[in-house]
């Protein structure tokens, strides 16, 4: 912590608080849901049983929106909203960046460019941007803890990471 | 196509003759089979045939083939849950695309599905059509 202090004495200063990964069925075939992102869901609870969050306390969050669809589907296991639900949260703007719950303020997979092995790090990166308040334009106006979700393989795995700006 | 190997021929038994397993414990069907069910550890299965109808779950079109599919798109490709138990995911033929619905009753088929070029051999399994 003092190292970190002293390197970066002017940014303010990030931590992770909460991690955590899980795996479902590679094959959607064999997923009881077709609509829902079980690993994401996993990953998160323990993520927020570490960071000591809950999901609404999140202030919003990068997530691997490689489709449209995964957007929606990764908004509802994240628990930002109820099953069924994210599509018409976003359609009403609330993962817009003046909504409640900003979500992909970097422009996400679909708008900023998905190079898949460093499509995570630049869901890191976004989050500490803006939980040092240096993402200019697209600044979050509450930006004090966010959250990273990513997967591969459909959601056969899924990696959940939550910060908070110290 | 390429590298027809032990790969393909070990497939034969689920892609020929639909053979799958059901779990002593729980009652699920697994296709393909498993040695080890999910959740609850159990190592007991019973050989089953699938049973060959079923009911179309969801559907997508396919209008970029990959490779080795190039000649057949566009066509549809879905999951499919069968009658006994078990889903798979294949094509689905025999029907203008516009006519696929979700909650299609259908059959499955014995296809060709496709072969490693001019002098290479046919590589078979299983379609879907619908149900008359």
């Amino acid at each position: 912590m003092e190292v970190a202090k002293k390197k970066f004495k002017n940014h303010p200063l990030v931590a992770v608080i909460g991690t955590g990964a899980a795996t479902d069925t590679i094959a959607l075939h064999d997923r009881e849901d077709l609509t829902w992102l079980r690993s994401t869901e996993v990953a998160a609870k323990q993520a927020c049983r570490m960071a000591n969050v809950e999901p609404g306390q999140v202030d919003f969050a990068e997530v691997h929106d490689c489709f449209t669809i995964a957007e929606i589907c990764v908004t509802e296991a994240l628990g930002f909203f109820p099953a069924g639900k994210g599509g018409e949260a976003e359609a009403a703007g609330e993962t817009a960046l003046k909504g409640k719950k900003p979500v992909n303020t970097s422009g996400g997979l679909k708008s900023k460019g998905h190079p898949v092995g460093a499509t995570g790090i630049a869901q890191i990166l976004e989050l500490v941007l803006q939980l040092r308040g240096e993402a200019g334009e697209r600044q979050a106006s509450k930006a004090r803890i966010g959250l990273a979700q990513n997967m591969g393989g459909s959601g056969g795995s899924a990696v959940v990471h939550i910060l908070k700006a110290l | 196509m390429s590298g027809i190997t032990a790969r393909y021929w070990r497939e034969i038994p689920r892609r020929y003759r639909g053979e799958a397993v059901k779990s002593v414990k729980t009652g699920k069907v697994y296709f393909p089979s498993r040695l080890v069910e999910p959740g609850n550890g159990n190592r007991k299965f019973k050989p089953v045939k699938l049973e060959y109808s079923g009911e179309l779950l969801t559907f997508t079109i396919i209008r970029i083939a990959p490779r080795g599919f190039e000649k057949q798109g566009p066509y549809a490709l879905g999951i499919i849950e069968l009658d006994g138990g078990g889903r798979i995911t294949t094509q689905i033929v025999d029907v203008p695309l516009e006519e696929v619905k979700i909650g299609m009753r259908v059959r499955v088929e014995f296809r060709k599905i496709s072969d490693d070029g001019d002098e290479g051999i046919h590589l078979y399994g299983y379609k879907v059509v619908p149900e008359r």
